[in-house]
């Protein structure tokens, strides 16, 4: 399945950029925090900065999370369950529950930053009002590699169950 | 009940149905909410969802949930548990039950420097359980002690539940951090009390290290200890002490913590360009994990409220008898119950919500109560099925370990915390007087 490895190495490439978003976030705090508190002069960009770096971060590493299997459940009932009763168990969870809802959140995050493009919107968090369309597009995208990335995992439990079923 | 309730009702059993069932909590977070929010709302529920997603976007508080994880991360690297483990271990040593003593001392301190529990238990279990086996303790105490204390890293302050408690309640979560130190020591202290009284009776199962083994006592040993703990100090005076102190918001302070933890790592030169992948790797987990939960909940809430939901466990709270503090015992007997089966951030985001308008029409405080609430959760890391701390612990432990090793060993703990929990009832100043006195009145 070649749509696997490519999705698969999506979802990691986006991740392995989510993940280093914590030294730049690291350092914009140290750099607010001494501006503030030792020279009196807290930078007008800083907190907007700073939420943008940390929600492109948890955004972006949605699917990287769900490729690695980082998302909590329970599975003291799962784990009832045969090896391929959890194959047909999982395919379900995401044909029913993530691909629609990752799909229908993809179309209504596009709607939502097309709208703050359109009307050239401002963030109205601090004083520094930088166009908010850029970090609201960041959400479909989220939700895109979402989608992608629920789609690999189901034709991963299928192909696994049809190989059992050959062998 | 209307409609609307009935439904809310039936919401609530689905999304039990579906978390205890196995699907992804944060997921089925949303779908619920999404799905009646579609039945009820009409298709508005989608750019709702979106202006959910955005209100977690720009929070200010909850940037510190990645760099407190990071913090911890990279600490657990450096291997300065370890250190201060190894100086406690010499100095408690030749205790009866001395090295479960330092067992919960290390994790007291550990848990005084990061905020999620992973890295303690983890840390502490290939740490300790080793060396507590070696000297033939209890299998059960050993990991016991473990599960216990490492439990603690996610109450004693910095702590990644109560940051993200405080958006949750409209709480300072500097107010949260310091009404959490003194629970957190109480519990420590009831621990060690067990821990010591257990030895004195038992000794066979807690022994002293042999005569032969023991550091001579004087002021080498103190010297030694204290230089292999300074550094665990001077991240804790840093982070912690400039949030009680109100010098530093909580996200301030993370982001110094994380730094202070980088300069730490590269002092103990352990800082490599695989470990900080590893560690960002890691951090960006856990804090996607949380987030889309915090997305999921929010989705979920608003379709509840909405349907009038928060009304109806409101009204059935407040229509039980014998007076306010039995509808306290009840919400804290189902968040004890619900820790068997969901995980902390499932009780945190399901029941908090629907409990806070209770708590605040019987007029408690509502500061006071959050407290309640982490405490009362500290004992989900224990109770089986579904706990953390056994997992983890089960996880890292040599494979003599059996399961049922750990479920003994935890039920004195589980007990312990219980009466942790009703100290903090009885004697609320624990949990009050110190954010009054280092940050004054108000919420």
């Amino acid at each position: 399945m070649k749509v696997l490895g490519y999705i698969d190495k999506i979802s990691g490439w986006t991740g392995m950029v989510a993940a280093w978003i914590i030294i730049p976030l690291t350092f914009v705090v140290i750099y607010e925090v001494v501006m503030r508190h030792f020279f009196n002069a807290p930078t007008g960009w800083g907190y907007d900065t700073l939420w943008m770096l940390y929600s492109a971060q948890f955004l972006m590493g949605g699917a990287y999370t769900l490729l690695k299997k980082g998302h909590i459940r329970i599975d003291i009932v799962y784990n009832t369950l045969s090896p391929r009763g959890k194959l047909f168990f999982d395919a379900m969870i995401y044909a029913v529950v993530f691909l629609p809802l990752m799909i229908l959140f993809t179309c209504a995050g596009v709607r939502f930053a097309a709208e703050a493009w359109a009307t050239n919107e401002k963030l109205s968090t601090t004083n520094w009002f930088f166009p908010s369309g850029p970090i609201k597009t960041i959400i479909p995208i989220a939700f895109f590699l979402l989608s992608l990335q629920s789609l690999a995992e189901l034709i991963r439990n299928i192909s696994t169950i049809l190989k059992g079923k050959r062998s | 009940m209307n409609l609307d309730q009935i439904a809310a009702v039936v919401m609530f059993l689905l999304l039990l149905t579906m978390v205890i069932g196995g699907v992804h909590l944060a997921f089925s977070l949303m779908f619920i909410g999404v799905l009646f929010g579609v039945l009820f709302q009409g298709p508005a529920i989608f750019p709702m969802s979106m202006l959910q997603v955005f209100d977690v976007m720009e929070s200010e508080i909850l940037i510190a949930v990645p760099l407190f994880v990071f913090m911890g991360t990279i600490l657990e690297k450096t291997g300065v548990a370890e250190k201060v483990y190894q100086g406690l271990y010499e100095l408690f040593g030749p205790l009866r039950g001395g090295l479960a003593i330092a067992t919960i001392a290390t994790c007291t301190i550990f848990a005084a420097c990061t905020g999620v529990i992973a890295a303690t238990v983890t840390t502490m279990s290939l740490l300790a359980i080793p060396s507590m086996l070696k000297r033939k303790y209890d299998k059960g105490l050993a990991t016991g002690v473990i599960c216990a204390g490492g439990s603690l890293g996610i109450l004693i302050p910095p702590s990644v539940m109560l940051v993200m408690y405080g958006p949750l309640a409209n709480l300072s979560v500097a107010r949260l951090f310091a009404g959490a130190l003194f629970p957190g020591l109480l519990l420590s202290a009831l621990f060690l009390t067990y821990i010591l009284i257990r030895s004195w009776l038992r000794p066979e199962t807690a022994p002293a290290l042999p005569v032969g083994e023991r550091p001579p006592i004087g002021l080498k040993l103190i010297r030694n200890t204290g230089l292999l703990m300074l550094p665990s100090f001077f991240l804790i005076v840093a982070v912690l002490g400039s949030i009680i102190a109100g010098i530093a918001s909580p996200t301030e302070a993370s982001g110094v913590g994380a730094f202070c933890a980088l300069v730490l790592a590269v002092s103990y030169r352990k800082l490599t360009v695989k470990s900080v992948k590893e560690a960002a790797h890691t951090t960006l987990i856990v804090t996607a994990m949380v987030f889309f939960i915090i997305v999921g909940a929010g989705i979920f809430n608003v379709v509840f409220l909405y349907l009038g939901g928060g009304v109806l466990v409101k009204n059935a709270l407040m229509s039980l008898p014998f007076g306010k503090w039995f509808i306290l015992a009840t919400m804290m007997f189902i968040l004890f119950i619900g820790g068997f089966f969901i995980s902390w951030q499932g009780l945190l985001y399901m029941l908090v919500p629907i409990f806070l308008p209770v708590v605040t029409e019987l007029g408690f405080d509502q500061l006071w109560f959050a407290l309640l609430v982490c405490v009362n959760l500290q004992m989900s890391f224990l109770t089986p099925p579904f706990a953390y701390a056994i997992f983890f612990v089960k996880g890292a432990s040599p494979p003599e370990i059996t399961t049922w090793d750990i479920y003994r060993g935890v039920i004195p703990f589980v007990i312990l915390q219980a009466i942790g929990l009703f100290i903090c009832i009885v004697y609320p100043e624990i949990i009050l007087w110190l954010p009054r006195v280092t940050l004054g009145g108000g919420r």
